[in-house]
């Protein structure tokens, strides 16, 4: 059974999908913490937050999914800046820890919110391709996993192109190389920092929206994202988004042979593993801390 | 300033001592607040409080009131125990009702009986919760539901006729536990093809569903509960599966009821302690009630809670007295009438109680038997 090349190309697919999809949601993490130096502790309730303000779109505005999705990616990148300007900019001289209690801070109160609004029952949202699912070769293929695929493509090309391109985008490449530096050009320091937990957020919005139909929706859903979230960003390099791609890619193949062939227990540990032994040989990630397009 | 401030503590404190004096008869529990099974505890205190209304609206017990008392568990063993010391130590609870997870139900059973106040297991179904009870030791733990073991026995048995199956079960205490139990019992000649345990948290279920399609055992024994059950259920759905979840797959939650309907579950069985659409008349006016109030139908942590107290109240009844002592005898001599019939408990203080075999046909689950315990 191991050795059956269907099930060995299964165990691929599956990997390639669910690691695209831990890409696109540590790319926010990588992002902060690469142009502003910060670590977003309420990065996994921004994803959850993506998530229930979808289920809220269709259930109360009745929306279809596709208008839903984008309107809330857009609504998420409002309140990134939002963040930004409320809880990052005031403690970005402060230190550190400031902005890590912060954000934190944020991401207990999201938790409770959407707790009190929406109830601890698991919610289900339907998306039109939840179900569906493809053969190739005896291969399968699912529609919303490939939907997370075709998400994260778009998602990380867009940015690629808007990091290197746009006047704003190129701020944003500067501010990562030096802050100080880029006060003393006149950067405006404070709008570059919004436009940032706009992308971060609208980004991490993005997750949520294509990769909870996959799953229930709980207000303690994040939780799991941001463990992912933290080890890809971790192995790719803190702050790099090339090293976030290929880590998250990397990550979601080893876990899918490490379940498949081994037991389902193991996946976590993999994870986990190459965290430690990244840490331990090339501290720095695969690729360094850079924001490089 | 100072000593109107003094005044006005003080008045608080003789307040507080006269009420006192007619306190509520308090029922504590230590239940997920938060957590992945935050809504299980939703369903614990809906299920307490409706127990507390009702009677509390006949007149209460002893002419005094009942008051239910939630804290947050997590379903973890040190938080239950942390909230179970505040509620007896602070609340000063005449009783507690155990958690969800047996885990934190167990580490909770010494510290009542350090604190010598009834414990009323309504949830958990560990069997060392029972080998640990009554004549095992702890003689203030009883326990009204089935457990693992009683449970293991009736799927065993249903097991008979399956060539192969697979096992997939949360890394609990629970999952690994009940697994375990059925896997002593299982009938010569059915092959085990896989076995996984994942986190209680775990949302993705690919590999496991990979290696199943792969494999293709006539069943796959299930061992997790509503969440992950209803995560599982959507994946599996995906893989276009026809093998049944059978063993302990919770068919019943009001979480996995839209699975269920698509019909592509069909021939899956469970055995529960309980199915809120169990067709007997108090079971209907139970639901009712519930349903009215809350808008979802109960869930088998809040019909066990709201039995628990029934239970508690009923023997505060007999005893005549809160005293703990007097109503842990009294429980011991229960002959209260449930949804399921007399709850009686044996020496280890387990109630024999009925199981439910619950199958899905055609979209839909109903129990078709109703299994005695060996």
């Amino acid at each position: 059974m191991a050795a059956d090349p269907v099930f060995l190309a299964q165990l691929a697919a599956n990997g390639l999908s669910v690691g695209l999809g831990y890409a696109l949601a540590a790319i926010g993490l990588a992002l902060i913490f690469g142009i502003l130096g910060q670590v977003n502790f309420a990065h996994g309730e921004l994803y959850m937050l993506g998530a229930f303000l979808l289920f809220w779109a269709m259930q109360q505005l009745g929306l279809p999914y596709g208008i839903a999705a984008l309107l809330m990616v857009a609504l998420m990148a409002v309140f990134g800046a939002l963040l930004a300007q409320a809880v990052i900019l005031p403690n970005l001289e402060r230190g550190f820890e400031s902005v890590v209690l912060g954000t934190l801070a944020v991401g207990i109160i999201l938790q409770n919110a959407v707790r009190l609004g929406f109830g601890a029952t698991p919610l289900d949202v339907a998306s039109p391709l939840e179900s569906t699912a493809f053969e190739i070769g005896g291969v399968l293929f699912f529609g919303q996993r490939m939907l997370v695929c075709a998400a994260f493509i778009v998602a990380f090309s867009g940015l690629y192109a808007f990091l290197r391109y746009s006047e704003i985008g190129r701020a944003m490449r500067a501010m990562a190389q030096n802050r100080e530096a880029c006060v003393m050009v006149g950067i405006d320091v404070r709008r570059v920092t919004r436009w940032t937990g706009a992308l971060a957020a609208a980004l991490t919005g993005l997750a949520g929206v294509v990769i909870s139909p996959l799953f229930d929706l709980y207000p303690n859903m994040g939780t799991e994202v941001v463990i992912k979230s933290f080890a890809v960003v971790i192995i790719g390099g803190m702050g790099n988004i090339w090293g976030a791609a290929i880590a998250g890619v990397l990550l979601g193949l080893a876990e899918s042979y490490a379940g498949g062939l081994g037991s389902a227990g193991m996946r976590d540990g993999i994870a986990f593993i190459v965290m430690i032994a990244m840490l331990l040989a090339r501290p720095q990630g695969l690729f360094g801390r850079t924001v490089r397009v | 300033m100072r000593s109107s401030m003094k005044w006005l503590f003080s008045g608080i404190l003789a307040f507080t001592a006269v009420h006192a004096l007619a306190q509520d008869i308090k029922i504590g529990i230590a239940g997920p607040i938060t957590g992945p099974l935050a809504f299980l505890g939703q369903h614990i205190k809906w299920g307490g409080e409706l127990a507390v209304d009702e009677i509390n609206q006949k007149g209460g017990v002893l002419g005094r009131k009942l008051a239910f008392l939630m804290q947050d568990s997590a379903c973890r063993p040190a938080d239950g125990v942390a909230s179970a010391e505040k509620l007896l130590s602070q609340d000063r609870v005449d009783v507690m009702l155990g958690d969800v997870c047996s885990g934190s139900t167990i580490a909770v059973m010494p510290v009542m009986e350090k604190a010598q106040k009834p414990f009323i297991v309504t949830i958990s179904t560990h069997p060392d919760i029972t080998s640990k009870a009554g004549v095992g030791g702890n003689k203030w733990v009883f326990r009204t539901v089935a457990n693992d073991g009683m449970i293991a026995d009736v799927v065993a048995e249903k097991m008979k006729g399956y060539k192969s199956i697979a096992i997939v079960g949360e890394d609990t205490d629970y999952g690994r536990g009940a697994a375990r139990l059925m896997k002593e019992r299982l009938p010569a000649g059915v092959k085990i093809v896989s076995e996984d345990y994942m986190k209680q948290t775990e949302t993705d279920f690919l590999p496991v569903l990979t290696r199943i399609r792969a494999a293709k055992p006539d069943a796959l024994a299930t061992y997790v509960l509503d969440q992950q059950a209803s995560n599982l259920m959507k994946q599996y759905q995906q893989f276009g599966l026809a093998i049944p979840l059978v063993g302990r797959p919770p068919l019943g939650s009001g979480v996995v009821s839209e699975q269920i309907a698509s019909g592509k579950f069909d021939g899956s069985w469970t055995v529960y302690p309980y199915y809120d659409k169990f067709p007997e008349p108090k079971n209907q006016a139970f639901t009712r009630a519930y349903v009215q109030r809350y808008k979802q139908a109960p869930h088998y942590a809040g019909w066990g809670v709201y039995e628990g107290v029934l239970a508690y109240a009923d023997a505060v009844r007999r005893a005549g007295t809160t005293d703990p002592e007097k109503v842990r005898d009294a429980l011991a001599r229960s002959d209260f009438e449930g949804i399921l019939g007399p709850m009686r408990f044996d020496a280890n203080q387990q109630a024999r109680t009925r199981m439910m075999f619950i199958v899905v046909e055609k979209g839909v689950a109903s129990v078709k038997e109703l299994v005695a315990a060996k």
